[in-house]
Formats: C-alpha cells, structure tokens, sequence
C-alpha cells in the first residue's frame, strides 16, 4: 500500500470464502467482508483455481477503492512449527545459522518457503538461544503470490495465520501482562505463553475445529449428555471430570467433550511447564482463545469450567453497523502488522522469495548497467571511429587544399618574377635609346631669334653636338642659356664660334657641346606618355 | 545491503563508462570541429592565393611589350608597321638598312641582373635615313615613342637641308629569346 495510504489491508484465503479487513492508521476497521469461492477452489492451502479466485478477490477490492499492496496469511495447517536452538551469535548471523540448522535437520523441505522468530524462554540460565521457524510448502506461496499479483496486489508478507491471529489475540492487552493464548484452528490448536512482552513458549497441540466440532448425529452417539464418567486424563492431572458436551447453536452442531478434555488437558500442560521452567515467576491466571470458527465461544467456557482459568474470547473490533466476527481474527491481525507492537512476533514467508527477486532484479539492473556500460564504450568507439573518419578526411582536404595553395602561391610568385624580369629587360633596353623627339623640343624652343641650327648629333655615349650659326654673340649666349636650362640637356659648353670674314653682316658659326640622358630616364611619348 | 552496493556499482560503472564514452565524442566532436575550421581557413586562404595568382598572371592594361615573338614574318611586319607609320607623319624613308645582334653574357663576367634580363634577346637595329619636315620628323618620332612595342632611337643626326630636315637615327626593336616565355603580344 502506498505511504500516504493510511490504510492496511489483510486478507485470508481458506477453503471456503475470501476474508478481508482493511484497518486505518488508528487500528480502527474501516472494512470487513468476506467473499465466498467455489468449493474444489482451494484445497490443503493451495489456490488451484487461481483465475476464478482472483475474479473474486478483484470483486472484493473494487469496494475498497482498488488498494496496491496487502498482506496475506497462509493457512496455519499448512505451516509446520518447529523449535530450534543455536548457539548465541550476532542476529546478523541467524539467517545463516537458521539455514543450517534446517538443512541438518531436514525438517523442511529444498524448496518450502520458511521464516523464523525468537523465544524468550522464562529459564534465564539458559545460554542456547530458541528459535521458531515456520516454514510452509511453497506450492501454498506461491499460488497465493500468483493471485496477489493477479488481483493487481504487491504481496506485503505472508504470515502464518496462527502468527496472524495471536497479534489479534494480544492486541487489546497492556504489555507485559503474562497472558495464555490458545489459537484454534481447524487441524491444530497453538498455544503461546507471553511472559514480560515476550513470547515465552510456543507449542502446538493436535486438537483443532475438526475434531473439536460433531453434528448431531454423530454427538448422540459419541458423547452422551448422561454421561457418568469423567476423562481419564482429567482424571491424572486433578481436574473434574468433563461436563457433558452441549448444543450451543441451532445449526445442529456441537463441540466433543472428550476432545475438549484433551485440549485442557495439553493447555494445562503447557502452562505447569512454563511455570515450573520459571520456578513461579509466571504467573498464568486467565487464558486468551481465538479462532476463525463460531465455536470458539462455547469452547472457551468449557475450557474455563476444565481448567479453572478464566478463558476469554477476545473481542474484535468491527467497521460501523457490524456485530463483531471471530472469522477475522487472522485478516486483522494482518491489517494490523504495522501498527501492533512488538510483542507478538511476526514471520515474512514472502521474505526469502522477495529476496531472491531482488537478487534476480538487482542482477538484471547489473546486466542492464553493464549492458548500458558495454553499449555506451561501444557507442563511443564507434563514434570515435566515425569521428577520426571525418577528421581524417578533412585533414586530407585540408592537405590538398593547401598543396593547391602552395602551388597557386608558387605559380604567383613565378609570375611575378617572369613580370619583374620583363620590365627589367624593358628598362635596361629602353635605357639603349636617346629621347630623340623630347631634345629636337628642347633645342627648338631654346632657340634664340637671331639662331638657326644646321646639325643637330646624338652619339651613342649620349653625346650632343649642335652646329648652328647666330645673328651675334648675344643670341649665341641666350640660345645656350636656354638649353642649359633644359633637363634634357647636360653641360652644355660652346666649343667654339668664329667670325664668318667673308659674311657681310657678322655671322657667327658655332659649335655647341654637351651631354643628354638615356630613354629609360624620360616619360614615354605618345600613349604611354 | 549486498543488491544495493550491486546497483550502485553497476550505475556506477555504467555512469563511468557513458561519461567516457561522452567525453570521446566530445574530445573527437572538438577535434573534428576545428579539422572544419582548419580546412575553412586553408580554402580561405586557397582562395586568396588563387587571386594573387589570377592578379600577378594578368596582362597589364597598356598592353606594352618590350620583345616581339622570334617569328618568320617579324621583319616584314615591322616594315610595314614603320611604313606606315612614316606614311601617316608625312615621313619620307630616304634609307633603309639593319642589322641583329643578341645579347650574351661573356664567360667570366660577374652576375649582373640587368643583363641576364636581356640575355638571349635579339636587338635588330635599322639605320634609317628620313627627310620631311620637322613637324613631320617629330610627329613620327612621337608616334614611334607611343608604339606598344618598344622602339630605342641613337645615333641621332638632325640637318637642315634646303628640302626641310633630314633625320638619320638608329632605330632598334627588340625580338624575344628562342627559348624565352616572355614578352609576347597576345
């Protein structure tokens, strides 16, 4: 059930009908109902019919809101009670030695489920430790396991019904009172003595419902009321001798009054041991009995009147507008596991089945994280694998496109040093040439008026020669003024000038020199220019 | 206790395990990463090359050279080009005659780039002999100097004649080396 569901929910499946009790938080019942099955259903604790038990049971919980989890009692009759004793050892090792006790002894059987609780056994010099292990055929767990999980339950824990039942027998009383329990089943009788809280004493006594329980018929026969003598047995352990057995109902049954003998008798038994085991400490003076049958009311008031205790039946609580049933003794002590104390001891036979679950379960979650651990390496390897695929290829892209770099770079490099080869080749050649056409404009507009030129050289040492005659002197001097200031012209000199004696008018010829610069140092004409 | 140390060590493991497995694929996704940035930068830089390239192979706009191809028909065409030329100034050729020489580099002598630039190249040079007037003598130099094919004047003798000027000049063109790959007029 859910945490913040207050309620709890014990549930009891015997041959005949489906108990439910469902308890709240306070221990109040909110809901007790039982659902009859069909007969050859269940048999010796076995659910055969799971399917048609766990049509029933969906039924049942559909009035309850659908609860998520329950505890189920096992039946008593098929659970076997047995006493072991272990060496004193940490609770830690129990388990452990519990297995081994059970596997020496073969009480039970390779596969039946068990579980195990403590005695505190009133002899306080004994250093042996008692245990009471219950263990039950797993065929029974299993069938319940299987309509729990059909009917949309989680199995909380599977407890003995006895175990169930004397958690409802003790629930009512103030701790530590020393109390005698009897729990009457249909094969068997329990009978548990608490001592300080504690369970103190467990035994099981061959009596139950079954042989307690005669119809009419049959009791007019076997146990007359006019019967004169007592039970032998009562008769050895100082007890009066039997009432005669009585009708208590109108359904024609009754209970054996020999068979009756013999359950005090054992009872009686039980308690002169525990109390001379105590050496009087535990003092037994009223008896607690409990049982899923309607007889148990009669039967306590003979057990009183045989063993002169007082017997009481205990009486359950009910949910609102329901007289109180002794059939819900084992489904609420179910529903009450949680909040019972701790008194009464409490057996999981689901416990070893759970675990071996989880075990399976946690394996399966460590397969899966290791599966998830291999799937996750493997994943990373191969995309790794793709990675370094795509790395690699964009590596090598990267080469190529940087090899068609280089040889881009190279192919510029080359054309630039084939085009700076061809312009120095242009410049060492242009630098062959004389500007011829920049100097004939120089010489012309260097002219003076009273000048003309006659020869005009250029030599390859870029040489110039000018041959001309002037007017006079003066324009002979303005004329070479003038080319000196041309930047074509270079040093410029007379070289020389003489009188024409035969000219009437003074001509003078003369002979200029001087110097010019290669081609290569001039602005290119024309289009170039 | 025990289930539970299991399935802390399997969530564990398999927690180590995927955190391994993803800092791989982070480690190689980081690596690959900057392969693209690599490879980005080197088409970047392909690219830039590759227009270096495409700009340093390109022809000059004013389509100058200073060699013409060493072909059959190079004398005959630069005559006509020059007659025409003389044709348009008004430039009578009075004379004509020419000689080739190719530059070499002598056994011995020192390095000299100016000169390996020129070696092979093939210099025809043509005396020529112009008469016209000097407006006509200049207008043809002019254009000789504006020729995209270079033209180098020496030896230059400029006279007066009754008839104008008379122009006797060197007139040298170029012609590219056998073996040369430059200067070719496309």
């Amino acid at each position: 059930m859910r945490r913040n569901d207050p309620l709890s929910l014990g549930i009891e499946i015997d041959e005949r009908e489906i108990r439910l009790v469902q308890v709240g938080a306070k221990g109040a019942v909110a809901h007790a109902s039982t659902h009859p099955i069909p007969p050859g259903a269940v048999m010796g604790g076995v659910i055969f019919e799971t399917s048609t038990v766990i049509v029933v049971l969906r039924r049942a919980l559909e009035a309850l809101g659908s609860p998520v989890s329950a505890a189920f009692a096992v039946p008593g009759e098929q659970s076997a009670f047995r006493t072991v004793t272990v060496p004193p050892c940490p609770d830690s090792e129990l388990p452990a030695l519990v297995a081994s006790e059970i596997e020496h002894q073969g009480t039970l059987g390779a596969s039946d489920a068990y579980g195990f609780f403590p005695l505190f056994p009133t002899d306080a010099t004994d250093t042996l430790r008692s245990l009471v292990v219950v263990g039950v055929d797993s065929a029974v767990t299993r069938s319940l396991v299987e309509v729990a999980e059909g009917s949309g339950l989680a199995v909380e824990v599977l407890e003995p019904t006895p175990l169930a039942t004397l958690r409802t027998a003790m629930a009512e009383l103030p701790p530590g009172t020393p109390t005698f329990v009897l729990i009457v089943g249909s094969s068997f009788t329990d009978a548990a003595i608490f001592s300080n809280g504690r369970l103190a004493a467990l035994r099981r006594i061959d009596v139950g419902v079954d042989s307690l329980v005669r119809s009419f018929p049959m009791m007019a026969v076997e146990a007359s009321p006019d019967d004169p003598e007592g039970s032998p047995a009562l008769d050895r352990i100082g007890m009066p001798p039997h009432e005669p057995s009585v009708a208590y109902d109108e359904v024609g049954v009754s209970l054996d009054g020999e068979v009756v003998d013999r359950l005090a008798l054992e009872a009686q038994r039980t308690v002169d041991y525990v109390q001379r085991a105590s050496r009087g400490e535990v003092a037994i003076d009223h008896v607690r009995i409990l049982g899923a049958d309607a007889q148990i009311a009669p039967l306590a008031a003979m057990l009183e009147r045989r063993l002169g205790l007082t017997v009481e039946v205990p009486r359950l609580p009910a949910p609102p507008g329901q007289m109180p049933d002794v059939r819900y003794s084992a489904a609420y002590g179910l529903a009450i596991r949680e909040s019972a104390g701790g008194a009464t001891p409490a057996v999981d036979l689901f416990s070893a089945e759970r675990s071996a679950a989880q075990r399976v379960e946690t394996k399966r979650y460590f397969l899966g994280s290791v599966l998830v651990a291999v799937l996750s390496v493997g994943v990373g390897l191969a995309g790794c694998l793709l990675y370094n695929g795509q790395i690699a290829a964009s590596r090598r892209r990267c080469a190529s496109i940087q090899a068609d770099t280089e040889k881009a770079r190279q192919a510029a490099q080359t054309a630039i040093a084939a085009r700076s080869a061809e312009i120095l080749r242009d410049q060492t050649l242009r630098r062959e040439g004389v500007p011829a056409g920049p100097l004939m404009d120089v010489v012309t507009s260097g002219l003076d008026a009273g000048v003309g030129l006659k020869l005009v050289t250029i030599g390859d040492d870029l040489s110039v020669r000018l041959q001309g005659e002037a007017r006079d002197e003066t324009s002979l001097v303005r004329t070479a003024q003038a080319l000196r200031g041309s930047p074509v012209l270079l040093d410029v000199a007379v070289d020389k000038f003489d009188r024409d004696d035969k000219s009437l008018d003074g001509v003078i010829k003369f002979e200029l020199s001087g110097g010019t610069v290669s081609a290569g140092r001039i602005a290119t004409e024309g289009a170039r220019g | 206790m025990s289930a539970d140390r299991f399935r802390i060590a399997g969530w564990l493991l398999s927690g180590l395990c995927l955190a391994v497995a993803a800092g791989l694929i982070l480690n190689r996704n980081a690596a690959l990463g900057a392969a693209g940035r690599a490879e980005a930068r080197a088409a970047s830089d392909l690219e830039s090359a590759r227009a270096d390239e495409k700009a340093a192979t390109a022809r000059p706009k004013d389509d100058h050279f200073t060699c013409a191809p060493r072909t059959t028909n190079e004398e005959t065409a630069f005559l006509l080009e020059l007659r025409r030329r003389a044709h348009l100034c008004g430039v009578s050729i009075t004379r004509w005659n020419s000689h080739a020489t190719e530059y070499h580099r002598k056994d011995g002598e020192p390095a000299d780039a100016a000169k390996d630039a020129v070696e092979g190249v093939t210099k025809i040079n043509c005396e020529l002999v112009l008469a016209g007037s000097y407006p006509a003598l200049r207008a043809f130099l002019t254009d000789l100097g504006g020729a995209d094919r270079l033209f180098t004047v020496s030896h230059v003798d400029w006279s007066r004649t009754d008839a104008g000027s008379e122009l006797s000049m060197s007139l040298g063109r170029y012609v590219a080396p056998k073996t040369a790959t430059g200067a070719v007029k496309s």
